[in-house]
Formats: structure tokens, sequence, C-alpha cells
């Protein structure tokens, strides 16, 4: 499979993969679409910082900064909650390969690639929770900044 | 909602009991279909307000609610609610949040706010039909993103399919984990099984996208925003909960595959 179409794909199954789990997560019919987009433009980041060269934490903190951003302005507009866009869009970064490869290094009692995963499992979910966390203070920054200046 | 309305209605800790319930009822909606903590706090302190109460204090935690409101004239009320399990219903979520902002705005009367609670919980639920859907196509879709092949995107489909209509089944006496344990063994066990007899190419692919319809993302996301946005006791509870049920998975999964000797 060449290269193109392997990332032609990865793009359509995130997207496809999203869209199944915002149904899992019974979200309204109205913010499928949406959330599916959601899913699919993180993970662009996400890969696109890996093409760029950084390490496995900084794209994760980049994606999930950006997925934090993305639902918080869709939350505002469609008036919904934040974790209905939130939680669909974070599925194409998590760590569940490397969950995976983590346990199966563990069972093989091969504790080289188990460390090796076990941290980049770790790295990936931390940079996810700073991330999404940087998000949400941001922009209650930011209202909270724009509120003020109003008032005066 | 304006104090000479409460008046009307005659300020008696009757009123105030019913208050806290209808508060109650909303802050219920909210946390057992996936609400962080500080919204449920939030929500049910401001309806209490919004309906003349000068005074209140609510607690709550992932499996509890505790609130209590006191009327301007001393009419005192507290209530307790246990929330038995969480789940992943968003839409729900969404339409307590509407709901909770519609009463706070102070558009409704009291008797109005009961009637549309009630109607909320009377609303049709979101067809089994798209859960089911959304098993299948998650599971096959994610088998195929981390690299699997057309073959292990079906394989993986149809055990997603298999997962998400056990786990929608009603078994109030199957405790959580056991259920998560049960859920990633029989995973674990289809996936490498399939490899064996032939549909299956690769074991790995296909227990990857499984894996990621167990994995507890809701509780997982929920306790990290409860720990930063001040919720301590809150948010370590729900880490060590999805922490355990992540041991869980591992542990079915390994059985898993030490039984059916795949992928070694």
């Amino acid at each position: 499979m060449s290269e193109t179409v392997r990332t032609f794909l990865e793009f359509l199954t995130a997207f496809l993969g999203t869209l199944g789990f915002a149904l899992v997560f019974r979200v309204h019919y109205k913010h499928l679409p949406v959330a599916a987009v959601g899913g699919m433009l993180t993970y662009l980041i996400y890969k696109l910082a890996v093409i760029g060269g950084a390490s496995l934490l900084a794209a994760a903190v980049f994606s999930a900064f950006f997925m934090g951003l993305f639902s918080e302005i869709c939350a505002r507009i469609l008036r919904a909650p934040m974790a209905v866009f939130l939680l669909p869009c974070a599925i194409p970064i998590v760590p569940g390969s490397y969950l995976y490869y983590t346990m199966e290094n563990l069972i093989t009692q091969n504790f080289a690639d188990f460390r090796f995963y076990l941290m980049n499992t770790l790295e990936v979910a931390i940079g996810i929770a700073v991330g999404t966390s940087a998000a949400t203070i941001g922009v209650s920054l930011f209202f909270y900044c724009k509120n003020k200046c109003r008032k005066k | 909602m304006t104090n000479e309305n409460v008046i009307a209605q005659g300020k008696t800790s009757d009123f105030c009991d019913d208050l806290l319930r209808i508060a109650m009822d909303i802050g219920e909606g909210l946390l057992k279909n996936g609400a962080e903590v500080h919204r449920v706090e939030d929500s049910v302190t401001r309806i209490c307000r919004a309906y003349g109460a000068v005074h209140t204090e609510v607690f709550c935690i992932h499996s509890v609610i505790i609130a209590a409101a006191r009327m301007a004239d001393g009419a005192y009320s507290s209530q307790i609610r246990r929330i038995q399990s969480v789940s992943n219903n968003l839409s729900a979520l969404e339409d307590f949040n509407a709901l909770s902002r519609k009463i706070c705005s102070g558009e409704y009367s009291f008797e109005e706010a009961d009637e549309l609670i009630r109607n909320i919980k009377n609303r049709k639920p979101y067809p089994l039909f798209f859960v089911l859907f959304g098993g299948i196509l998650a599971a096959g879709a994610f088998a195929v993103f981390f690299g699997g092949s057309w073959r292990d995107g079906i394989v993986a489909a149809i055990i997603g399919l298999i997962i998400t209509t056990i786990d929608n089944l009603k078994l109030p006496h199957l405790n959580p984990m056991a259920k998560t344990l049960l859920l990633s063994f029989l995973a674990g066990t289809l996936s490498s099984l399939s490899v064996r007899i032939g549909p299956g190419e690769n074991t790995d692919m296909i227990i990857i996208g499984t894996i990621m319809l167990l994995i507890p993302g809701l509780a997982l996301g929920n306790a990290l925003r409860d720990l930063v946005g001040g919720d301590t006791l809150a948010g370590t509870l729900r880490i060590v909960q999805s922490c355990l049920s992540a041991v869980m998975i591992a542990i079915g999964y390994t059985l898993a595959l030490l039984l059916t000797g795949g992928a070694f």
C-alpha cells in the first residue's frame, strides 16, 4: 500500500471511528458531524506535529490544545456542554495501541520494550490532560478579561 | 422567579423540600449521564437560588450528592441522593444542562419546572440501533486506523458489535468491574481465535480496535477535569476507578491471550 493511500485511509478511519464513538456516547444527532470532523482535525494536528519533528508529548499537547479550543468554541456556538465534543474528538489520539503493546511486552517479559511503551502511553496521556486543561483555562481567562473590559 | 411568587406559594418547609427535590433531580440527571462535579454543584445551587433560597450548600462526588437549602423565612431542608451508576449518555447530559439553564433563567414557575423535568425523564431513549452501529463503526475503523488490514477491520467490527450489545444489556447484579473483566476476556478470546481459525490476520490490530471501546474514556476525562477544576476528592476517586478498570481490561486480555496462545 502506498504512503498516500495509507494516509488517506488513516484520516478516513479517524473520521469514521470518531463518528462511531460519538454514537456509542449517545451524542445528539445534530452534533454528530461536528464531533466527527473535530476528531479528524485533531488527528491532522497530531500528524502534522509528528511530521514536523515534535516529540510525542509535544504533539499530544498541541493536538489536545486544539481539541480543547475546538470543543469550547463549538460548545458556545451550539449551546451544548463541552464534553459532547471533547470526548469524541479525543478518541483518535488516545494511546490505545501503546497501552496494548505495554501489556503485551509485560506478558512476554520483554522489559525494555515494556518501559518504552509505558513511557509513551504516559507521555501521550499527560499531554492530552495538559493540552485540554490549558485550552479550557485559556478560554475562561479570555472571557473573564472580555467581561471586565465591557463593564469598564 | 421573585420573592413575591414564593410568598404566593406559601413559604413553608414543604416548598423548601420540593425545591430541593427538583434541584436534586437535575443534579442527579447531570451526574448520572457524565457531567463533571463542578457542573452539578453549580446547577443545584443556581436552581435553589432562582426559587428564593437564601443559603445553599452542595457537596458532590461521583456517587453521591448532598445538598441543603434555607429559605428567607428560615424553612430548611437537606437531602441526599445516591447515584448508583454513571453512563455515557451525552445527549441526556445536554438535555439536562439545557433544562437547568432554562430553569435558572427564571422564565418558569415552579410547577412548570416540575413538569419539564418529568417530560425529560419520559423522553424517548436514544435508539439502541444507533449505539450498536457506533460500536461496529468504532472498533472496525480503529483496527484499520492503527494499521490492520480490511479483514482485521471486519473481524473487529463484529467483535465490537458483540461487546456493545453485552455492554447495553441490563445486568443490575453484575459488578461493573467484573463486567469489564468479562468483556475484555471475551474480546481477547474472540480476537485470538479469529486469527487461528482464519478470518483475522493480525491479533494485535483486532485487539487494539476493540480495546478502545472498553477504555473508560468518559470517567478518565471527567477525573482530569475535576482535578484541574479543584474538586480534588471527586477527581481522585474517579482516577482510582478508571485505573482499576484499566487493570481489569489488561487482566482480561492477558488471560485470554494466555489461554488461547495467540500472539506469542
